[in-house]
């Protein structure tokens, strides 16, 4: 009877008090990291409100207190039981006291419920300012994930479109590449071939021109000796044009003098050529009769057949043409006259007729028509 | 006036013909035989055309003698024979007379 009047009332007190420890213990305790926490699933927790907890140490407060007054009116104005109620008078001063001393101390506990209810409701608006604080930075940082997210899936998207791009685009310069580059190469191989072929050729060059340095050094001692003999030969080569030289102009001067006396008697044989062959005729005229009296024609033609040499021949028709105009020379006319002079100093008449008389030839009889021929058209 | 112009042509011509016979014969002293007779053939008829014998006889004489040089005997026999028919006063003649004699058989 004594304990069960105090059993509500300790276990209203320990629910209380464990209800305060709780909510200090998830105040002081550090709430999650954002990212952490908006990765954790967060559990559904059971939401009293804070109208609720507010006022539920009140409410037990006065269903306690209401608990005692009935108690103390019911044991006070009760029905009255005479003989018990003088046996248990001093049993129920004991009670009086006792459940004033409960109702003290109910209105002590009273008072410390309304401190702490104060306390707990300046904690409650605390909670509830950090949990809508809370609330706050979850709902920003969902939105933050989802923009992530979607920003992620974004730029993984724009990242998968740039590495197809990339990959298509490293095809494509790979390709491209490839198709530069083989004709290079084709061209390089060329060249590497001619460069090889070129290098073979500047070896087999090289020994080339070290056999021609070879040559070149034996050469070179040859033309040495060679000048040396050369160098003497010419000393006495030039020692024999001096000799010879002295001998020709000696020669000359001898040949001149002989000419002059030539030119001498070939003019006096010339005159009594003419003169016998012409008498008392002269020029163009003596040289005509002095060649028909002769017979020089007739004589060429028979001399012709019996020409040795084909020079020989050509000159006797050279002159026989020569002759026949002499012969049909108009000598009234010196135009005719000079017309055929010059014509015979431009065949070269006369200076043939030596060279045929010297090289000698052809018989006597040819020598002497020569000569007779000379004679007639030396002088025009 | 046309007198005078006629007979500035006519020696313009003469000496035209009279070079021409030049030349031929220079011709056949350089021993160029066909060259010559070419030239000469039509020389003896301008010749013989103007009336001057001695240049006629001495053109046709000379193609004789290239015919005769040419081995063209029978053609050389005949102008030499036509030479001393036709122009018989002419140096031309004498000399065609005495080849034609030296040509046919004695």
């Amino acid at each position: 009877m004594r304990a069960e009047p105090e059993q509500p009332d300790g276990r209203l007190e320990h629910l209380l008090r464990r209800w305060g420890a709780e909510e200090a213990a998830t105040e002081a305790q550090p709430g999650p990291l954002p990212i952490a926490a908006a990765r954790r699933p967060v559990p559904q927790r059971v939401k009293w409100g804070p109208f609720v907890l507010r006022w539920l140490p009140l409410a037990a407060s006065l269903v306690l207190l209401a608990g005692a007054a009935g108690m103390f009116l019911a044991a006070k104005y009760g029905p009255p039981d005479r003989g018990r109620a003088r046996a248990a008078r001093p049993s129920e001063k004991r009670e009086t006291r006792r459940l004033r001393a409960e109702l003290t101390r109910a209105t002590g506990e009273l008072k410390a419920s309304r401190t702490a209810l104060a306390e707990a409701e300046q904690l409650i608006a605390k909670q509830s300012k950090l949990f809508k604080g809370n609330e706050q930075l979850r709902a920003d940082l969902e939105l933050a994930r989802i923009e992530f997210r979607e920003r992620d899936a974004d730029l993984r998207k724009e990242i998968r479109g740039l590495n197809e791009h990339l990959t298509a685009a490293k095809a494509q310069l790979d390709a491209e590449i490839e198709k530069r580059v083989a004709p290079l190469k084709k061209t390089i191989a060329d060249k590497e071939t001619e460069l090889e072929k070129a290098v073979a050729s500047l070896k087999q060059s090289e020994k080339q021109l070290g056999d021609l340095t070879k040559d070149l050094a034996a050469a070179r001692q040859e033309q040495k000796k060679l000048r040396e003999r050369l160098d003497s030969e010419a000393a006495r080569l030039r020692r024999m044009h001096e000799t010879a030289s002295a001998g020709r102009l000696r020669a000359e001067t001898r040949l001149s003098a002989m000419q002059a006396q030539q030119h001498v008697l070939r003019g006096m044989l010339q005159r009594r050529y003419l003169a016998a062959g012409a008498p008392g005729a002269a020029g163009v005229r003596a040289r005509q009769l002095a060649a028909r009296k002769n017979h020089l024609l007739r004589r060429c033609a028979e001399l012709r057949r019996r020409a040795h040499s084909k020079s020989a021949r050509k000159l006797l028709d050279t002159l026989e043409v020569v002759l026949t105009r002499l012969d049909l020379l108009d000598a009234n006319k010196s135009s005719e006259a000079d017309a055929f002079t010059a014509s015979v100093k431009r065949v070269g008449l006369i200076p043939r007729i030596d060279e045929v008389l010297l090289a000698g030839d052809e018989g006597p009889a040819a020598l002497a028509w020569l000569l007779e021929t000379q004679l007639v058209l030396m002088g025009m | 006036m046309d007198l005078q112009s006629t007979a500035d042509r006519s020696v313009r011509l003469s000496r035209q013909r009279e070079a021409a016979l030049a030349k031929a014969v220079e011709l056949v002293t350089e021993l160029k035989y066909t060259e010559a007779a070419e030239t000469l053939a039509p020389l003896v008829k301008d010749f013989d055309a103007v009336g001057n014998l001695t240049r006629a006889a001495e053109a046709m004489f000379w193609t004789a003698y290239c015919h005769e040089k040419l081995d063209h005997r029978t053609q050389a026999e005949d102008l030499y024979r036509l030479v001393v028919r036709k122009y018989p006063q002419t140096a031309a003649s004498r000399q065609a007379a005495g080849r034609l004699s030296r040509l046919e058989p004695e």
